[in-house]
């Protein structure tokens, strides 16, 4: 019998729900202990048998003795997780990027929604803007989409020009909040 | 007959004419830009044609360099596929005076109809009834101003060169105008190389109902029966279907007279669609536009006719009469289509980009997968994010949604994000299932785009997530799991390679 425990992440599709899980492996048959933050249902025990002869994909069976494939892919540091005809994205809660994601943008940078060409920035550094303006526009397959600012602020930072290619979460730029511009003027 | 065709697209529309033109003893000749070296589309043909750079201007949209390698490779004819240049009367042009032909209409009725007013022009003097619409115009125009002030809003922005939704917006207020017809005009710009815009009056909630033609050189024009392509996102069809449950044996006949109506009154040679919005509380229909093209959607038609349309496409270029009549035209069973996007349907359809690390569609009876892409290949920014379309064919319309929702559910695909869930939302959607259902319908069932995931899925997901971790990554090693059964992936000893 062996034990394992740990902390991870659902990313997708939930937005960040982190879990601790406790596992026990009994002659292929894994029982496992999720404790989440989430909805309440989801505290729970249950065991699965599963088997996998080859990396990245399985069978399971459940309580209810329904065989199911699964796959698995490391993409990065995410785990996607393809069952029962649908994706699910985790982290490992321990080797999430500190400051990443929500966290940078609740402190004033807009990122890129998606990967693309920036075709325009509409503001420049100092400039005040107001919630909903457009800032940026970019595209990506032949779709333009507008960037907006989320709240009133002022631009303290353009990190991106025009014809520049950028990745998913990368900052467009930096917003702050009106007389918080850092520079004392 | 030709004996090599250049196939002036990529994705799963090149494969798919590919496959055709073999049938036929037809070499097929593909185009590729750096990014889609050895794609499926290229492998599928016998011969294929490098087009430096990556963005679709520098290659797929490119006339000379595309009309310089049919020339180069000595193609009898082009295939424009859909998009890209397909709908480009400059490149029908281009191609038939360096003596190729065009797998299409002329390039004097695609002018006509692939100007959005001109075609209204056209359908009304064919007796069809139009949406209201202004004449082309600028933002701020008096005239922009001035229909706004007597149809109100919402209203459309429409570019006059637009098509699969883009250069479109819904205006909801006047402040807004001249905003979005700048939006519209910029993105047509940028697509079709025609900023042009006009306003049309939003026929709110129609259903999209849209007629198949074929016409030869002759003259003689057929129809084949509709489609409903009314489940859309963002303006663009993600699901279609025929029959269309919206119509009666009588309205078809009725909105079959109208399309082949427009299609003589154009002077239209080759397969093309004329697209209707239909009032299914009235029973009135619109012309809304004619695509002078092959239409993404055409496999349902295929599914219940026994037809190939891209066959009928290059025989009838090919000088060849239309020998199908229209008592012969009768369809059998109901087929549906979804397409497989690369996108994030809980957010905003936002495209999702990366490596293919799995790719396993289904197969089983009634099903038909037109696919692009395969496992290993990259999925690019470059390009529209449709990845596949799934077909399912059966007796019955609850059959074949049925053998659509089992055949997503085995669509396995890692790497990307797609769409599958939420095809599979609509296909369990009691509305859909009744077929009770219109353009609006993602609108009104804002649920069908959250996450579906009961409590139990989750819990599973959760734990093999857990599990899955605590594997080691890298060459297949049996785990201590390991039961009696053993797996063997078909997929993964005969899969294809990437090639280089």
């Amino acid at each position: 019998m062996t034990q394992s425990q740990g902390q991870m992440r659902e990313t997708y599709p939930a937005e960040g729900e982190v879990y601790r899980y406790r596992a026990e492996e009994r002659d292929g048959s894994f029982t496992f202990s999720l404790e989440g933050d989430g909805a309440a249902g989801l505290d729970a025990a249950i065991t699965l048998s599963i088997e996998s002869h080859q990396t990245g994909e399985g069978l399971f069976r459940n309580e209810s003795d329904q065989t199911l494939p699964f796959a698995w892919a490391w993409v990065g540091a995410e785990l996607h997780l393809w069952v029962d005809g649908g994706l699910f994205v985790f982290q490992r809660e321990e080797s999430r990027r500190r400051g990443g994601g929500a966290a940078a943008e609740a402190q004033g940078d807009i990122l890129a929604p998606m990967p693309g060409a920036v075709l325009e920035v509409l503001v420049a550094e100092g400039d005040r803007v107001e919630r909903n303006q457009t800032v940026v526009l970019m595209e990506s397959m032949k779709m333009e989409l507008v960037i907006t600012a989320p709240r009133d602020g002022v631009v303290r930072r353009v990190s991106v020009e025009p014809g520049q290619q950028v990745d998913r979460g990368m900052r467009l730029l930096e917003l702050v909040p009106e007389g918080d511009t850092g520079d004392g003027g | 007959m030709f004996s090599k065709v250049l196939v002036a697209n990529r994705g799963e529309i090149a494969v798919r004419i590919n496959q055709t033109l073999r049938a036929m003893g037809i070499a097929p000749v593909a185009v590729y830009s750096e990014a889609d070296a050895g794609a499926p589309h290229v492998t599928t043909a016998e011969q294929a044609v490098s087009l430096p750079g990556n963005t679709a201007e520098e290659t797929y949209l490119n006339i000379d360099r595309i009309v310089q390698a049919a020339r180069d490779c000595g193609a009898d004819a082009i295939h424009p596929g859909y998009g890209f240049l397909s709908e480009n009367p400059a490149f029908a042009r281009a191609c038939s005076e360096a003596q190729i032909a065009f797998i299409g209409p002329s390039a004097d009725s695609m002018a006509l109809l692939g100007d959005k007013l001109r075609s209204k022009e056209i359908a009304q003097r064919a007796g069809v009834p139009v949406v209201p619409g202004s004449a082309e115009c600028l933002p701020g125009d008096p005239a922009a101003v001035e229909f706004a002030e007597r149809w109100g809003f919402p209203l459309l922005v429409k570019a006059a060169a637009g098509g699969g939704g883009r250069g479109m917006r819904v205006v909801s207020a006047p402040q807004g105008l001249d905003a979005d017809m700048e939006v519209a005009s910029r993105e047509a710009q940028a697509a079709f190389g025609d900023g042009r815009v006009f306003l049309e009056r939003y026929v709110s909630n129609p259903r999209h109902i849209e007629i198949q033609v074929l016409a030869d050189g002759d003259g003689h024009t057929v129809h084949l029966g509709e489609r409903e392509c009314s489940i859309q996102r963002r303006h663009q069809k993600i699901i279609e279907e025929t029959p269309s449950p919206a119509i009666t044996p009588e309205l078809r006949q009725r909105m079959g007279d109208a399309a082949v109506a427009v299609a003589r009154e154009a002077g239209y040679v080759n397969a093309g669609t004329v697209e209707f919005l239909l009032d299914p509380r009235t029973g009135e229909f619109y012309f809304l536009e004619m695509n002078a093209r092959l239409q993404v959607e055409h496999p349902v038609t295929e599914a219940v006719l026994g037809l190939d349309m891209v066959e009928w496409q290059v025989r009838i270029a090919g000088g060849e009469p239309l020998t199908l009549q229209q008592e012969d035209i009768q369809p059998r069973g109901h087929a549906i289509e979804c397409r497989i996007y690369a996108e994030d349907p809980y957010h905003d359809f936002v495209p999702s980009t990366g490596p293919l690390l799995r790719w396993r569609p289904p197969s089983g009876p009634g099903l038909r997968l037109d696919s692009g892409v395969e496992e290993g290949q990259e999925v690019s920014i470059y390009y529209d994010p449709m990845l596949a379309k799934l077909i399912a064919w059966a007796l019955d319309r609850d059959l074949s949604l049925r053998r659509m929702d089992v055949a997503l559910s085995r669509f396995l695909v890692l790497g990307v994000i797609t769409n599958i869930p939420l095809l599979r939302s609509i296909m369990g959607h009691a509305q859909f299932q009744r077929g009770e259902y219109d353009t609006g319908f993602l609108e009104w069932n804002p649920a069908v785009t959250r996450p579906a995931v009961t409590d139990q899925s989750r819990m599973n997901a959760r734990a093999l997530a857990a599990w899955a971790a605590l594997q080691p990554v890298g060459p297949a090693s049996p785990t201590t799991a390991s039961r009696d059964r053993v797996r063997v992936s078909p997929w993964q000893t005969a899969g294809q390679r990437r090639l280089p």
